[in-house]
């Protein structure tokens, strides 16, 4: 009953009045302070990506050996590297470097993902059962130990770990796709639709997308931060971007090498990378607020 | 309950042998001659050549796998690169590491996320619940790397307590527990504040139940029915989370163990990875692997065993 | 037969809702006796559970009692502390709650909640085998079949009618001098209705246990109750005896709800319901809050709220009864209908009588 209910009303939100279902929804978004903050972090990290070279006081890769290892000065907000390189500049490129590695790698597993799922869901039968199968084995291992593996076969670089880190995510959309196709055949009014001559393109997108579409948001909000740390782990470990490209993972490593002599790179580096992650995943839990309340299980004390 | 038990068991082993032949075969899934990419950036015609008569990499696919399952079975995984020592040797040195390090870095999940949550959920809303719930915020943002680098940065390098480097020996338990100490930390600390948030979450929600509030009209204590009621009932989901974050804990060793230098199976297949050292990252990973399972069985039978509603049910099914 | 033992004064309960304070019940006065079974009826939404909430100190954290007295065997309910609640719950006021099956913890055989209810009344009384004994007895006692191997079950192996049994037993076996049963039979069976209420008929005449009954099902009301109040939008609008306000339901609400009542002794084309819709608590109307569905109502109705007006041995709240309201229409008119309800009502509650 409820599902039927939940998804015609999703059907009107997404199909005439989207862009005003849009708006409004992002205003929800806002209204909550992690929502907001969220935002303004994903935001931020954007424009500081886009207008990396234009903020930049430094050129990331200018070193200046003099001036290596200082703490924060006025000529160096953040400090200098082993090289005498500006923190505060390699940090700013860095942003970049980590959007470019987890939205393209997030991009690559919805899509993926999506389509597997979706292909398993409707045909069923066979195809479905080595799906599962194969996604289970996949979801078997630790991402990181799965990431490390394929690294070693395929060389560290940074093509390479956007590939891996989507790898290691499609099972998730996989299975959301998968599960949403079987939640929707459930639906009766579909198998009327069929007798009624309804073709499969329109079966998907008039009922199976809106269906997807909130956990969808919710899962690629959730799993960016996730991509974010996992890049950054294993550019730290030497297995993902190599240096001198200032992803915060060879950031992390430089100031690992040389912790005994300065700490403010892995400090710096540090902060950002936590400052990103919170940011990111407090969005996503302000996405799964506004658009599936029935996830967030109960706040605080008080009931209706 | 035996059924699903046997069930159960036989998913597992499939799934290890799914494992194992992924694990096997990954090599193959990577356009090019699959020993050129395996010895990298070492390859030259000797090598090769010694690598095709050992490593049978250019034999059917399905027979390398019978191969690999069939002497991993038997706690074979040949020998390494670098000096032809058994593989299955320089695992079993470092597996005790990893497993202490990932005991203790549960233990303290347990013993300091629990108690956190617990306070956060008797006063909910409250500044204390406010502040702690800041603290396990931030803490979840540390993943294992970080906090190892910040925690290294605070004690050895910045305060000069606690050793920076190794893992001391079990012949000295005082020693090997300082060196234990600063890499379980690091390991903890993202889990601590997940934990804490969940358990929170989830006793808040048994204390809004209807048979929470039966107790409450009964005039039960708040107390008792906080820990004998609330707590049991919101353990139950937090234990199937345990046994993935076990799992996860055990993924995350790999960059405490290379900050601290410990000598786990982290290092050992960082090490092997560096030295293009094949036979040791295979097995280094299938065995990572099938700790994960393992840690994901236990934690589902465990949640099944405390359910009375699962056991009994399983109960029956057997009838 | 001494005095009251649970009164009500002029309560109003309310609950902070996006800010505003809203009134869930307002106004409510009754007493009960030893031994009575009071009843209380009204759609969903009158604030029946709000009421029995109030009782047991059980409201949620943004409801709160705004104004009027509780009192217990004499005591002050309304400014208590909580542990002197606590203290009070179960062993002088329990509640039978609506839904069995949720009501017990999954996860603890139903012999150890019990002995926790148990020790929360009598600490250090006796060790576990006599706790365990005196709840094994009280679950044969509601007729639970094989009690000694039944106390070791958990809830989920036991049905819905032998789960509401195990919380009227825990009634029992605490002995409290009030009972509040919200909906006890509302998920149940006709038959499992019948033995609910004789075990509740049987509380009553063992222990002289007061009863609040509270159904939206006026078959249970009128089989089971000795007096009745009839709520609409949280407050009372008429109450008296029950046999008297089945045969002459006095207030418009209380006529529309018999003659809506489906019975099977007269055939009917279709089934009568109230025009209209419960207004929203927030969203009040003034003066009356039944005129905008009433049929009777005049200027009068939409402008003043009525106050309690006794009519006969009732008390009902409408200007048509109150002698110097201003309302206009003829007592007779509302009169001569409720008699000719009472036509209906007494053929209704004549076979119920009989199903007993």
């Amino acid at each position: 009953m409820s599902v039927a209910a939940s998804s015609v009303d999703r059907e009107a939100a997404v199909s005439p009045g989207r862009m005003q279902g849009v708006l409004s929804g992002l205003a929800a978004l806002v209204r909550r302070p992690n929502g907001a903050f969220g935002l303004s972090v994903a935001v931020g990290m954007v424009v500081i990506a886009i207008f990396a070279p234009q903020i930049a006081p430094y050129n990331p890769d200018a070193q200046n050996i003099p001036a290596a290892f200082q703490g924060p000065t006025t000529a160096h907000l953040l400090g200098t590297d082993y090289l005498g390189r500006d923190l505060l500049s390699r940090l700013i490129y860095g942003t970049r470097i980590e959007l470019s590695v987890a939205l393209p790698a997030v991009a690559i597993a919805v899509l993926c993902g999506l389509v597997l799922g979706l292909a398993a869901g409707y045909f069923g039968g066979l195809i479905d059962s080595v799906l599962v199968v194969i996604m289970d084995t996949v979801q078997a291992f630790p991402a990181v130990i799965l990431a490390l593996a394929l690294l070693f076969l395929l060389g560290p670089s940074l093509g390479n770990v956007r590939i891996v880190i989507a790898i290691a995510f499609v099972p998730n959309y996989a299975r959301v796709s998968r599960a949403s196709v079987y939640a929707t055949k459930q639906n009766l009014y579909i198998e009327s639709e069929r007798a009624l001559g309804a073709s499969h393109r329109r079966v998907v997108l008039v009922h199976l997308l809106p269906n997807i579409i909130a956990p969808l948001l919710i899962l690629i909000a959730m799993d960016t931060p996730s991509a974010i740390v996992t890049e950054a782990g294993l550019s730290f470990l030497g297995l993902g971007v190599q240096p001198p490209t200032p992803s915060w993972g060879v950031l992390l490593s430089d100031g690992f090498t040389n912790v005994y002599t300065s700490p403010w790179e892995i400090i710096f580096a540090s902060l950002a990378l936590m400052v990103a992650t919170l940011g990111l995943t407090m969005l996503g839990e302000a996405l799964r607020d506004v658009l599936d309340p029935r996830l967030a299980g109960s706040r605080g004390s008080e009931r209706s | 309950m035996v059924v699903y038990l046997i069930r159960r068991l036989i998913m597992t082993v499939v799934v290890l042998i799914l494992l194992a032949s992924l694990v096997a075969s990954l090599v193959h899934f990577i356009p090019g001659n699959p020993i050129t990419i395996v010895l990298g950036p070492r390859a030259n015609p000797a090598l090769v050549a010694q690598a095709e008569r050992e490593m049978n990499l250019n034999r059917p696919i399905p027979v390398q796998i019978w191969l690999f399952l069939s002497n991993a079975v038997r706690g074979n995984f040949g020998s390494d690169f670098l000096n032809n020592a058994p593989v299955s040797q320089l695992i079993m040195a470092a597996l005790p590491y990893t497993v202490t390090l990932a005991i203790a870095a549960l233990l303290l999940v347990v013993l300091v996320g629990v108690p956190l949550s617990v306070y956060g959920a008797r006063r909910p809303d409250s500044w204390a619940d406010r502040a702690s719930a800041a603290v396990s915020i931030s803490l979840i943002t540390m993943p294992p790397y970080v906090a190892g680098l910040l925690l290294l940065i605070l004690f050895p390098v910045t305060l000069h307590i606690l050793p920076a480097i190794g893992a001391g020996s079990f012949s000295d338990p005082l020693g090997y527990l300082e060196h234990l100490i600063l890499p379980a930390i690091a390991l903890a600390v993202g889990w601590i504040g997940y934990i804490a948030r969940l358990l929170r979450a989830s006793m808040l929600e048994v204390l809004n139940t209807s048979y929470v509030r039966t107790a409450r009209s009964w005039g039960v204590k708040e107390r008792i029915i906080f820990y004998k009621y609330v707590l049991k009932n919101a353990v139950i989901p937090t234990i199937a989370i345990l046994g993935v974050g076990l799992g996860q804990l055990i993924g995350g060793a790999i960059f405490v163990e290379v900050i601290f230098a410990r000598p786990g199976l982290g290092t050992l297949v960082y090490d092997a990875i560096q030295q293009r050292n094949y036979p040791v990252v295979q097995a280094g990973v299938l065995i990572i692997g099938v700790m994960f399972v393992f840690a994901n069985l236990l934690a589902d039978l465990s949640y099944r065993f405390v359910d009375p509603r699962v056991r009994v049910e399983l109960g029956r099914l057997r009838r | 037969m001494s005095g009251t033992v649970l009164s009500v004064k002029d309560l109003t309960v309310t609950y902070r809702v996006a800010g505003r304070n809203v009134a869930a019940v307002d106004g409510v006065s009754f007493e009960v006796q030893p031994g009575e079974i009071l009843g209380i009826v009204g759609e969903s939404g009158c604030g029946k559970s709000t009421l029995s909430a109030a009782l047991l100190g059980l409201l949620p954290r943004n409801g709160a009692i705004a104004n009027g007295e509780i009192g217990l065997r004499g005591e002050g309910l309304v400014g208590a502390t909580a542990e002197r609640m606590r203290e009070l719950r179960g062993g002088q006021i329990a509640m039978v709650f609506q839904d069995p099956l949720t009501s017990l913890n999954p996860t603890f055989t139903i012999g150890s909640q019990l002995v926790d209810a148990l020790r929360a009344h009598r600490p250090g009384r006796g060790g576990r085998a006599e706790m365990r004994e005196k709840v094994i007895a009280a679950l044969s006692s509601v007729g639970i079949p094989a009690a000694r191997e039944r106390v070791d079950s958990y809830p989920h192996e036991l049905s819905g009618g032998q789960r509401q049994r195990v919380m009227i037993a825990t009634a029992l076996m605490l002995e409290p001098a009030v009972l509040v049963a919200d909906e006890p039979t509302s998920s149940l069976d006709v038959t499992l209705e019948a033995q609910i209420l004789h075990l509740l008929d049987r509380l009553r005449r063992e222990h002289d246990t007061a009863i609040v009954l509270i159904s939206h099902d006026l078959g249970v009301i009128a089989q089971s109750c000795d007096r009745v109040i009839v709520m609409y939008a949280g407050r009372q609008v008429e109450s008296g005896d029950v046999g008297e306000l089945f045969a002459q339901p006095r207030h418009p609400y209380t006529q529309a709800l018999l003659a809506a009542a489906p019975s099977l002794s007269r055939r009917r084309d279709r089934l009568l319901s109230i025009e209209g819709r419960v207004p929203s608590l927030s969203a009040l109307p003034g003066g009356c809050k039944f005129a905008p569905r009433c049929s009777y109502a005049e200027d009068v109705c939409h402008e003043r709220e009525p106050g309690l007006h006794a009519v006969g041995s009732q008390l009902v709240r409408c200007h048509a009864y109150a002698r110097d309201s201003g309302y206009r229409g003829t007592v007779t008119q509302l009169t001569s209908r409720a008699e000719a309800l009472a036509g209906q009502s007494d053929r209704r509650t004549e076979s119920s009588v009989e199903d007993k």
